[in-house]
Parts: structure tokens; C-alpha cells; sequence
């Protein structure tokens, strides 16, 4: 089973992307709860797909996205954005960070799920 | 003179050729009608995808819907720390319906002044001076009825805006056992929302519903209640 790491500050987001995915009966979830969080949960999980916000309060996505592909052992980790912002600049912004793929706030669960089957 | 040495030992029976296309033709209807059989099915189990194609989409659509109204509820009653489900309302309008601006207010039970716990991309100064049953929010709060806006651009039409009410989306009425206890006003909604949805105003409705009693129950919890409803009623 594939594992997925969900980065998100608030919890109702956690908590309703988590419920997505655990009903799709494919994945096995972790969890974190800031940007900071990610590179040590990774170390310790080494999931196969990152899903995380962009604005959370210490590390944004953009800036964790660039730790991970700044290093050789995470450089490769499908990474995809969820943000409020759907507007071009914040989605080129997204990409020059080095994500994969995005999704918009409300997160709508049949594309985040086609969008991460795309990945792994 | 060879053709006639080459056609010799051919024996044509009119008879046995006209009986066998006969039967050819009678093959040939008979696999046209196959053909045509099988057309009729072919497009009537199309049609029958199709069907089914549109139901998994709206039981999709009613399972996001489900899910949450499941993730509202249970995130609602998560917590008795006021603070906590201030942030769960605020997180609901922003990740599940889809607003970055909205202020959640509440109804002073003595004063019958608004106070603003929450404010979000909006100034929370001119909602301070809302008076109750004035403009939309103020009607929202004294008759407990919600208010939606179908098209952002009517609120501005329609009549003279109050404080507070510009880019209003809609206004939803917190209640405690029949008694208004406060209002979650929404504003702009993000660019990649339209307007707002069946999903949404049931959303809307739960969280109008049970916000005001989990922030009762909070209030209660934390020993510091104020609010006395069967007074208010």
C-alpha cells in the first residue's frame, strides 16, 4: 500500500483530506501539521507522495517543497499543493518550487485522487 | 472453340442456383436484422453508461457531501475550548465551502451589541456598529433567517449597503435552542469559486445549526457563560 504524507495546518483540512483518501482503501496516511515538519517525517516515513498547503504558519508549502528537492534522498518525492489560491501566478509559483501538481481549495476528493494516482 | 472445351463437364442446375441464392438472400436479411439487433443494443447499453456515469457522479457528489458534513460535525464537537472551535468554524468557510474572508459575530446578551470574535480578511471595525434588524446582517441576526446572496453583484443593487455588508456572500445565523446567539458572515469567495452550492448551503445550515451550540457548549465548559437562553427568548 502506498504511503501518503498530508501537510496542513488546520486540522478540519487534515481531517477531510484524510477521510478522502482512507475511503479510497489505497493509501496509508501520516500526517504533519507545518512545512518544518515535513523533512524529518519523511526521514522517518518515506512516503511515496506528498500532499501539503502552501500557507501554513512557519514553513510554507513553496519553502518546503524547495527543502525536498534541494536534497538527493527526497529530490524525487511527488509533491502536490493544495492552495487557496488558484490564480496563474501562485500556481507558476508552485511549479517554479518544484511541485508536481496542484489542487484548489475546496479540495474536490475525484481529483485529488486522479491526481495522485497520476503520480504513483 | 476453347471456351467451349473448357466449359464442358460444367453442369448448371437453374433450379439448385436459384434455391441457394435464395437462401443467401434470406442469410443476408437475417444478418441485417442480426446487425440491427445488435446496433439497438450496442446504443441502448451506451445509454445505460451513460445513466450510470451521471448516478456515480451524484453519488460522488453525495458522498463529498457526506463526507463533509461528517468532517463539519465531528471537528464542531471536537473541542469544549472556545478558542479551538472559533478556529474549526473559521476552517470550515475556508476549506470546505471556500471563503478567505468572513467574520464570525456574536450577540451580547445584555447589551444586545455585536461583538467580533473573528475577522478574516475583513474589517472587523464597521461590523462592530451593525444594528440589530438594520440591513442584511442586522435582518439575519434578529429574525434568524439566513441570508444568501445568488449574485455577489445584488447585495450592491438591490439596496444601500451597511457597515460590513460589502462583497457579502451570505449570513448565517448561530443559534442556541431557537435563540440567535450570533452570525457567520461570509465575503468574498475564492477566485476559483463560483458562487456557492447545494453542498454549501447545506454546509451552511449544519453550521448554523450546531457553531453556535458547540461555542455555547464551550462557554459553558470554560465556566464563563453569559448567556442565559431561555432568558433571550
Amino acid at each position: 500500500m502506498n504511503k501518503i504524507l498530508l501537510v496542513d495546518d488546520s486540522k478540519v483540512a487534515l481531517f477531510s483530506e484524510r477521510i478522502i483518501l482512507e475511503r479510497s482503501g489505497l493509501y496509508e496516511i501520516v500526517v504533519a501539521t507545518d512545512g518544518d515538519e515535513v523533512l524529518d517525517m519523511v526521514q522517518a516515513e518515506d512516503p511515496d507522495l506528498i500532499v501539503m498547503d502552501v500557507i501554513m504558519p512557519i514553513m510554507s508549502g513553496f519553502e518546503a517543497c524547495r527543502a525536498l528537492r534541494a536534497q538527493p534522498q527526497t529530490k524525487d518525492i511527488p509533491v502536490i499543493l493544495v492552495t487557496t489560491r488558484g490564480e496563474a501566478c501562485n500556481i507558476e509559483e508552485g511549479y517554479a518550487s518544484g511541485c508536481n501538481d496542484y489542487v484548489t481549495k475546496p479540495v474536490d476528493g475525484p481529483e485529488l485522487l486522479r491526481k495522485i494516482e497520476n503520480l504513483i | 472453340m476453347a471456351e467451349e472445351r473448357e466449359n464442358e463437364g460444367l453442369e448448371f442446375d437453374p433450379k439448385q442456383l436459384q434455391l441457394q441464392l435464395e437462401m443467401a438472400v434470406c442469410q443476408r436479411d437475417e444478418l441485417r436484422k442480426e446487425v440491427d439487433r445488435l446496433t439497438k443494443a450496442l446504443s441502448s447499453i451506451e445509454s445505460e453508461h451513460e445513466r450510470f456515469l451521471e448516478h456515480h457522479a451524484v453519488v460522488q457528489s453525495q458522498n463529498s457531501n457526506l463526507e463533509n458534513l461528517y468532517v463539519a460535525t465531528s471537528r464542531l464537537h471536537g473541542s469544549l475550548k472556545r478558542e479551538e472551535v472559533l478556529d474549526v468554524i473559521e476552517e470550515i468557510v475556508v476549506n470546505l465551502i471556500g471563503s478567505a474572508e468572513l467574520a464570525i459575530l456574536e450577540v451580547d446578551s445584555n447589551t444586545r451589541q455585536i461583538r467580533v470574535q473573528r475577522a478574516r480578511g475583513v474589517n472587523p471595525v464597521p461590523l462592530e456598529s451593525i444594528v440589530l434588524g438594520e440591513g442584511k446582517l442586522g435582518r439575519a441576526l434578529a429574525s434568524g433567517r439566513e441570508f444568501i446572496c445568488s449574485e455577489q453583484s445584488s447585495v450592491a443593487a438591490s439596496e444601500e449597503l451597511k457597515p460590513g455588508e460589502a462583497n457579502l456572500t451570505a449570513c448565517v445565523p448561530l443559534q442556541v435552542c431557537g435563540s440567535v446567539t450570533g452570525a457567520i458572515a461570509i465575503y468574498r469567495l475564492l477566485d476559483q469559486k463560483p458562487g456557492l452550492e447545494p453542498l454549501d448551503l447545506e454546509l451552511l445550515e449544519l453550521l448554523g445549526e450546531l457553531a453556535g451550540v458547540a461555542l455555547y457548549a464551550a462557554a459553558l465548559a470554560e465556566g464563563g457563560v453569559v448567556m442565559n437562553v431561555e432568558q433571550r427568548r
